[in-house]
This record gives structure tokens, C-alpha cells and sequence, in this order.
């Protein structure tokens, strides 16, 4: 087991990768009630095109999330029942490339995490069950179909990828999830929820030793020997958009606009770059476009934009883009300004130092602040962990940030060659 | 943690000592009875005072300003509890002992505070343009809140529940109010504000008395005011309301409003009731609606005790909207014929005690359950009590005393299902 204490933040990491290939990571919180665990399988939305044991699969859209409902159904009945008899909340979350089982609880901690292991490596699969699933799942689709953000999200990923398969929703399609079956469920779980293609995150207050020792004598138990490589095949996705603007009409009180610039040039950078530039980004957006910017002011007061105006960057291995989200019956001049503010920061000197400090201090201020919720660190561990870096080592990358990286990063990630623009319209 | 409960300046003061947490966060609270002629020029009040100041002429100087406190956060926001709206300001910062810079960071804020709160005084017409702008942006803001079915459905309910009472106000007020009002309204409205309101200070972190003696620089009052905490008086009928609305949606979302009979229901037991009922992942609505029949993705009960109501929300098929009606008014039978088991019921109070530690690891949750109990006047010891006291029989009662009042549902369907069925 390896021991890191983050001296300056306070904050103390255990890490030991069991025999079997789980890697577990405990970091203690002091004086906490809560106890909170996450068990995250590498298996998302977007695989849905790979090869294990020589065999090629393509399987249906929206497995993962399926695979995570039905997780927590067993011959003997509903897990959910059984966490809340456990005095536990459970719940789970699919994404593009992960899906997370959670509880936490302040007590009967250790049934509740065997109730967790057991419930996500026994699969129970029957035909009833999977055909009961689909009206759930599709009054889920509905549900989000419904919701005018998530349309204007996922029109704008459709516009913005000809290939990948992140411009497919996580729930999939009704046709598709019609297609899955209990034998496709069960090839899914025995691929992806191998114990080396998972990992454990565990949040709280307890004795270290105690803990290992529990999970270690559990997974030791499974006698897992037969570990698969698994390669995922993804199409190659071409740099240029499929759609410069695509709309759609709802029932909403006025335009939504999603602007994406889609950035495909990363590929071989390291890890530690990745983390870095994602970093980077997010300084950089925020002081162009953020509450503190000149663009922002001139916005509002101009009454182009309101408080609904947001921006983000995301990136991982295959895909990447930068989203604006605004709302207003003006969004063409909207786009423009963008447009026009965007081209002023490649010309002009336009990131000063002052802003740069400000910027690092507020996200050690938000960093200091996240590290008082239990979830935010289970989640972001995992998350920084599977993309091969470190939660606690972002002080240190954001001390080496410099306005050249600010600069060169913000032009190369902003091209208007590649950009699409989502609208959802009021009807008429 | 130690809870310090103090009166400076007139002011109630909660002071919630922990090493826990890396950060302090204070609210200032204010509370007077809901009027619907105020609660939106309060909700206009509360975010002009949180963007510009005398000393901070500007949004963008506000934000540098919190931004160089290492992004202190300082948030606005309008609630409803009981008959009472409550306006809350909240300020999050790093500890400074977790930052290598020579700054006074509690103590500069609170006299940032103190700034915040006596700004409005000095409002004159050069503020007219700055409120427009607000009046704006809180009218994008109600707008698109409307753009969620559910939310639509949710106002349309409480305007066909609570026809002529005041219950059916929300706490961010109402669209139409914003166009007339005037900053003479939004200066009144504040002067009352801080004279009459029932004001607290909480604060939770790793405190100590040089910390305290900062807070004293927030505000100061002439006299303490404590005011009544009640919730509205619901006049149950034996007439159950239906409306059925149709709009090009892919999903009904309907909703079953119920009162409860105050005088005859305990407050705990109620809570209880509800976690049981819909308010979990264990409830009978998620549990048989849900999981066993597949009639819905969102099923949930929420409870507002203080004001007698409880509302099933779900949202299903065009065609299933009926089915759904059935089911809900069978799981409240069972509770009404006391099918649960005693291990449930020991489950669902041992969920509360866990919910409540859950609060606790977070500011502001610490927060929320403390101002809780300092508007109720209770304090661990008593909720612990009132929750041992619920039985399998009070549950049962509650059940009892629980009448459906109205039924709303927003659709896509073609045909008003709830009259032809």
C-alpha cells in the first residue's frame, strides 16, 4: 500500500492495487460522519465498437447505461431496497467513458460496501427483466427529450462529429435499446467490469488496515485469474464539422443558442499535459467571457446576453470541444461578438498577468472549497485517476501556468474552421 | 463542532465552530411574511446588493475584488418557509491557514458585508439604469425557469391549488410584477428590510473570538426583532379538483396535490410518512410505480409540512397518466391501512438520523439545519425526541389525514384522459 500526505492542503491518500487488477484509493477525512464510495467500471457511452478474446462486438447504443440499471436489480430483488434497509443512499451515473456505482452512508459501512461489490460484480439478467427495463429507460429518453438544455446539447454534438459516437445520447435511442439483450448484458459486464478495468474510491473517516484488509480478503474470494485485454476501436473523426447550424423548435420562451468549436488536434499529448491544458482553458475562457471580462460587461449591458450565458471546455483522448451557451432572440449578433472577441485575443495582448494571478487564486479558493465535500472528491479522483493524473497535484500544475501557455492554447483550441451552432426555437 | 448561539448589535449570531471544513461560510438572513407585493421587489433588492456597492461601483469590480479573497463566493437567494419569505445572502471563502498570502480574509469580508447591506440607502437616480438591468435579467431569469415542463406544471398546479390563497406565491415573485416597479420601491423595501426582518447571522468554520468580534462588523440594529413563525391555514374540501393542460411535450408530467390535516397530523411523523411514501429510493412510489410497474423514470413525493401539502410528481406516458393517478391513491391506501412493515418504519427513521448527519459534513447544510431549528426553537435533543415518538400508528394517522385535493397534468396526448376515464 502506498501512503501520500498533501502537506499543504492536508489531506492524506492510501492507494494499493489488489491482485486481481482493482486498483483501491482511501483518503481519509477527519472528523467526518459521511463515509462515501465510488466503484467505476471504464465503460461508457462511446464503447460501443471493440474486440476481446480475438472477437470483434459492435453492440447497441446506450448499453452502458442500461447495464448500470439493471445492475441493481438481483433474483432476491431491488438493491436500492437493501442500501436504504442499510441506512445507505445508493445510486449510480453513466458517462461517455465510465460508469460510477455510489453509496454513502453514516453507518453499517462495511455491509453497506459489501452490498456495493457484490451488487456490481453478480450480474442477474432474466428476458422479463431486460424488456421491463426498456419502458423505464425510454420514459427516461422522454423525460430529457422534454428538456430544452439537453436538446440544444446533444443537436449541437450531432452537428459538431460525423463519426464519434459522443454525438450519440448516453441512453441511446428507443430502437436501440429495444436490441439489447440479457446475452449482450452479460458479454458487457463480463468485459468491462473485470477488476482491471475498474477502480474503487473511498471517502471517510476510518481505520486504514481494517478497510484494506476487508476489501483485499473480498476480492481475493472472487478467484478472478482469466483477465481480458480489451481494445476499443473508434472511426477515425474527421477535423471538419458535419452541420455549420442546425435548429429544432420546442416549447421554450425564448432562443437557446449553443455555439461549439470542435478541437481534434490533441491526440499524443501526455497526461500531465492534458490536465494542464484543461486547466488552461478554463483560465483562459473565463477571462475573456467570464463575469470579471470586458466581453461580459459590454454584453449584458447591451442586453445581448443574460446570467444564462455560460462556457466550457472538454476534452478527453478521442473527442474535444469548446461549448457557449445563450439564450435571446439575437443570436446571430451573439455569435459574431464571439467571433470578434475571439480574433482580438489572437491579435492583441489582450491576458495581462494581474488577471492570470487572479485566476489562480480563485481556483485555489473553489479547489480549497471542493476538497469539504466528500462526493466532489470521489468523483474527481476518479476521474483525474482515469485519465492518468492526480486530483491533489493540481496546486503544482497550476503554479507553472504562464500567459504565453494562456495565449497559444486559447488560439490553437478556438478555430472558426470548426465550428457549429445549435438552436432551439420557439415555436411559432 | 460547537454550536455558540450569541446576540451582537441586536443581531442573532450562530456561531458553528468546526476544524473540519476548509473553508468559512456565513449567511445573513432575513425573514418577514410572504406578500405577494414584495417578494419580487425583494428577490430585485437582494441582486442589486450582491453587484454593485458604494465601494465596488461595478459588477467587474465586485468580482475582481472577491476574486483577489482567493474567489470568494457571494450568492443571493429567495425562499419560502411556512408563511414566511426569507432572503438570503452567503458568503464561502478560504481558510486563510490553507493560503501562503499575508491577508485578512474573514475580517476584510465582513467589513465587505457590512458594505453590501447598507449600499441601498444610498441609492439615487444614477442606480435607475442598474435596476433596469436587474428588472431584466430577473425577468430572463423567471422565463427561463417556465422553460421546464415540469416547472410549468408545477406553477400551474399551485394556481389551481391554492386559487385564493397565498400559498400559491413563489418565492422568486412573478413576471408581471417586475416592469412597475421603481427604485423608490426597491430603497423602501430595503430600509424595512433591515429594520423590521427577523435577521440571523450563521456562521460555520474553523472559528474562534477574533473571528466573532469581525462579525460585529457586519450591521448593527437599534432593536432585536423576532417575528412569529407560522404556516397558511389549507381549507380541506371533499371536492377533488382536475385539470388536465395539453402542449406539444413528449412526456405528461402529473401532479397529485394533498393536504394534510395540521392539527391532526404530528410534524415528525409526517416526514416520516413522506420518506416512505415517495420521498426515497426505498418508498412505495419508487419501489412499485417505478420499479415494479415501469410507469415512470421520475417518481417522487415532496412534503411541506409547516404548510399542510404534500404533492406526487411524476412524469409518464400520454396514455399512462390515469394508470398513475390509480396507483399513487393505491400505495397511500396501504399507509392509510397500515401495510408496512415495523422494520421500514425503523429504516426510514434511521434515514432521517442519517440524512441529518449527511447535513452535517457539508457548510451548507450545517447551515440550513441550524436555522432550522432556530426558527422552530428546537434543538438536537428535541427533534431526537420527536422522532422516537413516531409510531407505527401516528404514521397510519398521517396517512389517515392526507386528502387528495387536486390533480394537474401538463400533455402531449390528444385527449383529456382524466374526463374520459
Amino acid at each position: 500500500m502506498k501512503v501520500k500526505h498533501y502537506k499543504d492542503i492536508d489531506e492524506t491518500v492510501y492507494h494499493e492495487k489488489m491482485n486481481n487488477g482493482l486498483e483501491v484509493i482511501y483518503i481519509k477525512k477527519s472528523g467526518f460522519n459521511k463515509k462515501f464510495v465510488t466503484y467505476t467500471a471504464k465503460f461508457g457511452s462511446i464503447d460501443n465498437d471493440f474486440t476481446v478474446d480475438g472477437t470483434r462486438y459492435k453492440i447497441p447504443d446506450g448499453i452502458a447505461h442500461f447495464l448500470e440499471h439493471k445492475m441493481f436489480e438481483k433474483e432476491d430483488g431491488d438493491v436500492f431496497n437493501k442500501f436504504s434497509q442499510k441506512g445507505a443512499n445508493a445510486n449510480a451515473f453513466t458517462s461517455y467513458d465510465r460508469t460510477t456505482y455510489l453509496f454513502s452512508c453514516t453507518e453499517n459501512f462495511y455491509e453497506n460496501l459489501k452490498l456495493l461489490m457484490d451488487m456490481v460484480e453478480k450480474p442477474f439478467f432474466t428476458d422479463e427483466s431486460v424488456k421491463k427495463e426498456i419502458g423505464i429507460i425510454n420514459e427516461e429518453i422522454k423525460m430529457y427529450q422534454d428538456n430544452p438544455g439537453f436538446r440544444v446539447y446533444n443537436q449541437l454534438l450531432e452537428s459538431l462529429y460525423q463519426k464519434h459516437p459522443i454525438r450519440i445520447d448516453i441512453a441511446g435511442t428507443l430502437e436501440s435499446i429495444s436490441e439489447i439483450t440479457k446475452e449482450t448484458l452479460y458479454l458487457c459486464h463480463e468485459t468491462f467490469y473485470a477488476p482491471n478495468n475498474m477502480v474503487m474510491v473511498i471517502v471517510g473517516d476510518f481505520d486504514t488496515e481494517e478497510l484494506f484488509d476487508f476489501i483485499r480478503t473480498h476480492q481475493e474470494n472472487r478467484n478472478i485469474e482469466d483477465l481480458k485485454e480489451i481494445t476499443h476501436h473508434f472511426e477515425v473523426e474527421p477535423k471538419a464539422v458535419l452541420e455549420r447550424i442546425s435548429e429544432t423548435s420546442m416549447n421554450v420562451s425564448d432562443t437557446r443558442l449553443m455555439l461549439g468549436f470542435k478541437y481534434l488536434e490533441h491526440g499524443e499529448e501526455d497526461k500531465y499535459n492534458e490536465a494542464k491544458r484543461d486547466i488552461i482553458m478554463m483560465f483562459a475562457l473565463d477571462m475573456v467571457f467570464g463575469a470579471q471580462s470586458k466581453f461580459y460587461y459590454e454584453m449584458i449591458n447591451e442586453s445581448l446576453i443574460d446570467e444564462s450565458f455560460n462556457f466550457g471546455f472538454s476534452a478527453e483522448h478521442t473527442y474535444g470541444h469548446t461549448l457557449f451557451t445563450s439564450r435571446g432572440s439575437n443570436s446571430k449578433e451573439v455569435v459574431d461578438r464571439i467571433l470578434d472577441i475571439i480574433e482580438e485575443v489572437k491579435t492583441t495582448d489582450y491576458f495581462t498577468e494581474e488577471m492570470l494571478l487572479s485566476q489562480k487564486r480563485e481556483l485555489l479558493g473553489d479547489y480549497l472549497s471542493s476538497l469539504d465535500s466528500p462526493e466532489y472528491i470521489a468523483n474527481q479522483y476518479t476521474k483525474y485517476l482515469l485519465d492518468g493524473n492526480n486530483l491533489y497535484e493540481i496546486p503544482s500544475i497550476v503554479e507553472e501556468i504562464t500567459l504565453e501557455d494562456v495565449k497559444a492554447t486559447f488560439v490553437e483550441v478556438l478555430d472558426p474552421k470548426y465550428m457549429s451552432e445549435s438552436l432551439v426555437v420557439p415555436y411559432e | 463542532m460547537k454550536i455558540n448561539e450569541t446576540t451582537v448589535n441586536n443581531i442573532p449570531i450562530i456561531d458553528i465552530r468546526t476544524d473540519k471544513f476548509k473553508t468559512f461560510t456565513i449567511r445573513i438572513s432575513f425573514r418577514n411574511t410572504l406578500d405577494e407585493k414584495t417578494t419580487t421587489v425583494r428577490n430585485i433588492l437582494s441582486r442589486m446588493m450582491v453587484k454593485r456597492t458604494k465601494k465596488l461601483r461595478t459588477e467587474t469590480e465586485l468580482v475582481q475584488f472577491l476574486a483577489k479573497y482567493y474567489g470568494a463566493h457571494l450568492t443571493e437567494g429567495t425562499t419560502k418557509r411556512g408563511d414566511s419569505h426569507v432572503v438570503n445572502f452567503t458568503i464561502e471563502f478560504a481558510n486563510e491557514r490553507f493560503i501562503h498570502e499575508d491577508l485578512n480574509i474573514f475580517n476584510d469580508l465582513c467589513e465587505f458585508l457590512n458594505d453590501m447591506l447598507t449600499t441601498p440607502f444610498e441609492y439615487n437616480e444614477e442606480w435607475s439604469a442598474f435596476l433596469e438591468q436587474e428588472k431584466r435579467l430577473h425577468k430572463n431569469k423567471l422565463s427561463l425557469l417556465m422553460d421546464s415542463s415540469m416547472q410549468r406544471a408545477y406553477i400551474n398546479m399551485l394556481n389551481i391549488m391554492f386559487k385564493d390563497e397565498p400559498n400559491r406565491h413563489m418565492s422568486f415573485g412573478k413576471i408581471e410584477h417586475i416592469d412597475s416597479i421603481t427604485l423608490d420601491d426597491i430603497m423602501r423595501e430595503h430600509k424595512k428590510m433591515m429594520k423590521e426582518d427577523e435577521m440571523v447571522i450563521l456562521v460555520v468554520g474553523q472559528t474562534s473570538d477574533e473571528e466573532v468580534e469581525s462579525l460585529k462588523k457586519i450591521y448593527s440594529r437599534d432593536n432585536y426583532v423576532k417575528l412569529p413563525y407560522h404556516g397558511f391555514d389549507g381549507q380541506i374540501t371533499n371536492v377533488i379538483n382536475y385539470q388536465t393542460d395539453y402542449e406539444k411535450i413528449e412526456q405528461a408530467k402529473t401532479i397529485l396535490g394533498f393536504r394534510i390535516e395540521k392539527k391532526q397530523a404530528d410534524m415528525m411523523s409526517a416526514r416520516i410518512f413522506n420518506r416512505m411514501f415517495g420521498g426515497s429510493a426505498a418508498s412505495y412510489l419508487f419501489m412499485n410505480l417505478r420499479e415494479k410497474l415501469s410507469l415512470a423514470y421520475q417518481i417522487h413525493s415532496e412534503l411541506d409540512i409547516k404548510n399542510g401539502v404534500l404533492f406526487a410528481i411524476a412524469g409518464v406516458d400520454f396514455n399512462r397518466v390515469k394508470e398513475t393517478e390509480i396507483h399513487v391513491m393505491k400505495e397511500l391506501d396501504k399507509f392509510r391501512n397500515g401495510e408496512f412493515t415495523e422494520e421500514f418504519l425503523e429504516e426510514s427513521k434511521n434515514q432521517f438520523l442519517s440524512a441529518r448527519l449527511d447535513s452535517m459534513d457539508k457548510p451548507k447544510g450545517v447551515i440550513a439545519t441550524l436555522y432550522g431549528h432556530f426558527l422552530a426553537g428546537v434543538d438536537f435533543e428535541y427533534v431526537d425526541e420527536q422522532l422516537s415518538r413516531v409510531t407505527r400508528e401516528s404514521v397510519i394517522n398521517v396517512a389517515k389525514h392526507t386528502h387528495l385535493d387536486t390533480v394537474y397534468t401538463l400533455t402531449g396526448g390528444e385527449t383529456n384522459e382524466s374526463e374520459t376515464l
